[in-house]
């Protein structure tokens, strides 16, 4: 259970949120520059609210009492708009980077499986295309076994056909591993598509929209 | 702002009307740096007899100084430590050879901040001493030039390599004696003799024959008259009394 | 041909090394610091590692006399703990190199540092991933290009360095003489061919720096992009 209710003050106006998510799939939507990215960065912990609290699972990531947890214990996974793939790494290194050797890499293996990314595995990231690089970004966000996942405009960069690919098997792994799942987009249709609830985010305010 | 405007002006009118008014003879004097602190002595009293006089004064060893002039620095006078560099210049046609003329002599001692014992011996105590030992450059300062040779004559120049600090001129191996950045040094008796922190300084051995220190007017001087009474003061009594408070040698009045 | 004793530049090279290894070390950790870090006093410390860059040698050399002459506070702590000198020892020559190359080195690394997209740090901090094996796995290897550059001016400034050499120094020949000092001194003594031989060998080491620092800057400008 995630729990979230914070102020903070942006450049041009004040972002407040306050919403609850079970494992579920949440769809931010809003005009760019609304504070979408801000509100991922404050669960994942690169930047932090003014006041207020967010909480996992019991777990205070923030609250007014005491210093925030360090993003390194969040156990979040996140994957950025543009990926952010470690540009000297291959795709197996980025994958692995956070992996200790001798851990049971079974669940990483079938997450390449699934996404079709084997034989990408030696390459680096300037070899390989976009869809591609959603596709191991979205692995190596998964390969620490997050207790949270948080997807900035995972769609954006990808044509009609890898995107609907890509997005079946986002609701697949989010059936197989029951973790809350926010993604921010700016089409409507996707988050229609995917979400069990969507907020709109505009200009800092939050309202809940109806699914479908 | 107006301040500051108004001082410049004044500064400006200030010095319009001293080099207007007196009509000053300016000497320029190329003298060697050992000479520095008796220079100034000098000055101060040739002033008294000579008022319209206006000296400057440029100190260095005496064969940067020799080859400032070679290439055409300005300069009046020139008081060398070493015959030879007078020579050179001698040599060009740079100076009047009629006008050099010796006017001190040094000697060279081992000095340090510290007292020497009374039994002290020059070999063993260089060779005893951990630290370094300050001298002159021997190839560009002439203090350094007649320190190899008195080491080199007592055998000892090949012994000490490695260990000699070489100073671009005499003053400067005072001031690394001085600041006890070098235990030793070997300088002319007269910065000895001057130097507040000097405690302790041993005649060295092995001199050839005395240091002497000549004058002489530059030929392309355009203040040959005042050069030549300057120069004369120092040799007359006054000037050699002075330089013998300060340590030097009175010429013994060889011919050069 | 061999016309000269290649001391000098045996000793140069050696306090050029000695001297960018410690800048190396103090650069990164000092860099690291300043573009990290918010704290009381930053801009003055910031301005007292660039101060170098502008001051006349001279200043640099009285101060380091002042610090660690026989009777600074510095010397006397070396030489009463350690039992080491640094006037006129290769020592001294090797931290005069030291600080006037740390604000070049310091300069580099903070614009190498600069370029690397923080966000591949973000993503491998949501990894769980230490700050110090992010540094090393990720920081440092994609810098490692402008540190590298950094490094070669570094070397050639220290190569370079002769006014507070020379003060702290001092020339004692084949112990403290660098190839700057015996330049000047064969210049002082009228020996004008040494000092050529002496010119032309650092000149071209220079030459040399500077043209692969160009051509390096140009080859790794193409490679490393975003992803």
């Amino acid at each position: 259970m995630l729990q979230v209710d914070f102020q903070k003050q942006l450049e041009h106006f004040s972002l407040e949120t306050k919403f609850e998510l079970d494992k579920e799939i949440l769809a931010l939507v809003g005009s760019s520059g609304s504070g979408k990215t801000t509100l991922l960065n404050c669960l994942a912990g690169i930047v932090h609210p003014d006041t207020g609290q967010i909480s996992l699972n019991g777990t205070d990531f923030f609250n007014d009492q005491q210093k925030p947890l360090k993003i390194q214990k969040r156990k979040v996974g996140y994957l950025f708009q543009d990926y952010a793939l470690f540009p000297h790494l291959t795709v197996e290194q980025n994958i692995l980077y956070a992996v200790p050797r001798k851990t049971d890499v079974s669940h990483i293996t079938e997450l390449t499986k699934i996404l079709g990314i084997t034989s990408l595995l030696g390459k680096y990231p300037h070899q390989i295309s976009g869809g591609e690089k959603q596709r191991v970004a979205l692995t190596r966000s998964l390969a620490a076994q997050p207790d949270i996942l948080l997807l900035d405009e995972p769609f954006s960069a990808l044509d009609d056909a890898n995107r609907d690919r890509c997005q079946n098997e986002l609701v697949r792994i989010h059936q197989q591993w029951q973790i809350p799942m926010i993604f921010v987009t700016h089409r409507i249709a996707d988050a229609e598509k995917l979400a069990d609830h969507i907020l709109r985010i505009e200009k800092g305010q939050m309202t809940e929209e109806p699914v479908r | 702002m107006k301040k500051i405007i108004s001082l410049i002006t004044a500064a400006l009118l200030l010095s319009g009307c001293t080099s207007s008014l007196a009509k000053k003879e300016e000497l320029f004097v190329s003298a060697a740096s050992s000479l520095t602190e008796v220079m100034k002595k000098m000055e101060e009293e040739f002033l008294k007899v000579e008022p319209d006089i206006e000296m400057t004064f440029n100190y260095g060893s005496s064969s940067k100084l020799r080859s400032q002039i070679e290439q055409g620095a300005p300069a009046d006078l020139f008081l060398s430590a070493s015959q030879k560099d007078m020579e050179l210049l001698e040599s060009k046609q740079l100076i009047n050879a009629d006008s050099v003329k010796p006017f001190a002599e040094n000697q060279l001692v081992l000095a340090s901040v510290e007292e020497f014992p009374t039994s002290a011996d020059f070999s063993e105590l260089l060779m005893n001493l951990e630290g370094t030992i300050a001298i002159g450059e021997p190839d560009s300062v002439p203090l350094g030039a007649y320190s190899k040779s008195a080491l080199e004559n007592l055998n000892l120049w090949q012994l000490l390599d490695g260990r000699l600090i070489y100073a671009k001129d005499a003053r400067q191996v005072v001031t690394y004696v001085e600041s006890g950045n070098a235990e030793l040094g070997i300088m002319y008796s007269s910065d000895a003799v001057i130097s507040r922190e000097i405690a302790g300084t041993l005649e060295i051995p092995g001199q050839a024959e005395p240091i002497i220190y000549p004058g002489a007017v530059l030929a392309d001087s355009k203040n040959q008259d005042a050069a030549k009474a300057f120069m004369d003061f120092v040799t007359g009594s006054q000037g050699q009394a002075i330089l013998e408070e300060y340590g030097f040698l009175s010429a013994t009045g060889e011919t050069p | 041909m061999m016309p000269y004793d290649l001391s000098p530049l045996w000793l140069s090279l050696r306090v050029a090394t000695i001297s960018t290894i410690f800048v190396f070390f103090v650069s990164l950790a000092l860099a690291r610091l300043m573009s990290r870090r918010e704290f009381f006093g930053k801009s003055f410390i910031e301005a007292l590692i660039l101060l170098p860059l502008v001051l006349p040698p001279t200043v640099i050399g009285f101060g380091l006399i002042v610090l660690f002459g026989v009777n600074g506070p510095l010397g006397i702590v070396l030489e009463q703990w350690f039992g080491f000198r640094v006037v006129f020892t290769w020592i001294g020559a090797a931290i005069a190199s030291f600080v006037v190359s740390l604000p070049l080195m310091y300069q580099s690394v903070l614009a190498a540092f600069e370029k690397v997209d923080p966000r591949w740090e973000n993503v491998a901090r949501t990894m769980g991933v230490s700050e110090w094996r992010i540094f090393r796995t990720i920081t440092f290897p994609l810098a490692w290009s402008g540190i590298l550059a950094g490094l070669i001016l570094a070397f050639a400034r220290g190569i370079g360095e002769f006014g507070a050499t020379l003060m702290i120094a001092g020339y004692i020949p084949g112990v403290t003489e660098t190839v700057p000092l015996a330049i000047y001194f064969a210049y002082e003594a009228g020996d004008m061919e040494k000092s050529l031989f002496w010119v032309l060998i650092i000149s071209s080491l220079g030459v040399a720096a500077i043209t692969w620092v160009n051509y390096w800057r140009r080859k790794t400008a193409v490679r490393i992009g975003r992803e």
